[in-house]
């Protein structure tokens, strides 16, 4: 998993130590912190949501397992705590017509330069925010801490296959947003502004 | 197979790296069509797209100093014990997820077996009557009685009094109902 435990890290906290505990927070608290604020976007409520997750991991110390990372757990710990703190908010998925007639002004025949602007990442953005919690999960864990899909599985208290299943709706969620730039990648579709008034 | 088909196969094994000697079939066509080659070329910038989104929420925040010192005060306290009651709400609770599923297979259990079809379909005939004659002596005194007195109502005694071979009779419908003074009825007597 991305960040090991220096060795007899845990063990160390186990026996009281608040140094080693200093030292556990040092190593694991910006992966920690990044899930927090990639799921909230509130860094208060991310440091929040850090500052929790390590005094219950200092509180149950005696029960973390001292042969495997305990970062799969912190990790597990931060979304659950993450979804329990924020009100399900959805993002109320405006009418992207508009957004979209502005990117697909900048469209041009190949699908590499379709996804590329800055408005088609406020539409993931979105749609991000919109996508169900475990797919979310799924989806900060995969792509933006580039964990393996069976460490992020492991995260995810899920199999291989229930976290490829959740990538896959999550991607496929976030390509229904931008149906007009596939229309435009198509070879000699037309801008679909010339299609609006 | 369809090009649909053989793109939307080959989208999860580019997504998760998983590629072998089987792909190279549809890789092939791949190679060949226009339409397979946009639809996991957009699928790949997706997902660059996403993982630069991913990186905007985060890159430029890191947490505050202050936060160990939060983190280091608040393991250094004793953990707060929770309300006094909450010991016993969490017990409660667990039992009950024992004990409601086994209260509901005790009850269709019971309903089973006491069912129309153990019995023939017949209620016990002195239960559906003493159930009959009290509903209808509610009924008729609710209507008959404006006060709504009906703790008062007494009914005849000779209602209740079983047949000689233990049974009840069906009763007729309860016509009268004598009621204590303070009613303004003739007689005492509503009819």
């Amino acid at each position: 998993m991305g960040t090991t435990q220096p060795d007899g890290l845990v063990e160390r906290m186990q026996s009281g130590d608040l140094d080693a505990f200093e030292e556990f927070f040092n190593t694991f608290k910006r992966p920690v912190y990044t899930t927090a604020l990639a799921i909230t976007r509130d860094p208060f409520l991310a440091e929040e949501i850090l500052q929790d997750c390590f005094v219950k991991a200092y509180r149950v110390r005696d029960r973390l397992r001292t042969d495997v990372s305990p970062l799969p757990w912190l990790q597990r710990v931060t979304t659950n705590l993450c979804y329990s703190r924020i009100a399900r908010r959805r993002a109320i998925m405006e009418p992207l017509s508009t957004l979209i007639t502005n990117v697909v002004a900048d469209l041009t025949s190949r699908p590499e330069q379709v996804v590329e602007s800055r408005e088609i990442i406020e539409v993931l953005q979105r749609g991000i925010d919109a996508l169900p919690p475990k797919q979310q999960t799924a989806v900060i864990l995969y792509y933006l801490h580039g964990y393996s899909l069976a460490e992020a599985a492991e995260i995810a208290d899920c199999n291989v296959g229930t976290m490829k299943s959740r990538l896959h709706y999550a991607l496929k969620a976030l390509r229904a947003l931008l149906p007009a730039e596939r229309r435009a990648a198509a070879p000699g579709a037309r801008l679909v502004t010339d299609e609006l008034p | 197979m369809s090009c649909h088909k053989i793109s939307r196969l080959l989208l999860e094994r580019f997504r998760f790296g998983e590629l072998d000697a089987e792909c190279d079939a549809y890789l092939a066509h791949v190679e060949r069509c226009r339409e397979c080659q946009d639809e996991i070329a957009v699928d790949r910038a997706l997902a660059g797209q996403l993982r630069r989104a991913l990186r905007d929420r985060v890159d430029g925040f890191e947490p505050s100093p202050a936060v160990w010192r939060a983190v280091r005060l608040q393991a250094a306290d004793p953990e707060p014990p929770g309300p006094w009651w909450a010991s016993a709400v969490v017990a409660v609770s667990r039992g009950m997820r024992v004990m409601v599923p086994a209260a509901a297979i005790m009850l269709a259990a019971v309903l089973a077996w006491t069912g129309p079809e153990a019995d023939g379909g017949q209620l016990d005939s002195s239960f559906a009557s003493r159930l009959q004659w009290h509903e209808q002596l509610t009924e008729t005194a609710a209507i008959e009685n404006p006060l709504n007195r009906l703790l008062e109502i007494t009914p005849s005694p000779s209602r209740s009094v079983p047949l000689p071979n233990g049974e009840m009779p069906y009763p007729e419908p309860v016509k009268s109902v004598k009621l204590p003074t303070g009613i303004p009825t003739t007689g005492g007597v509503i009819r």
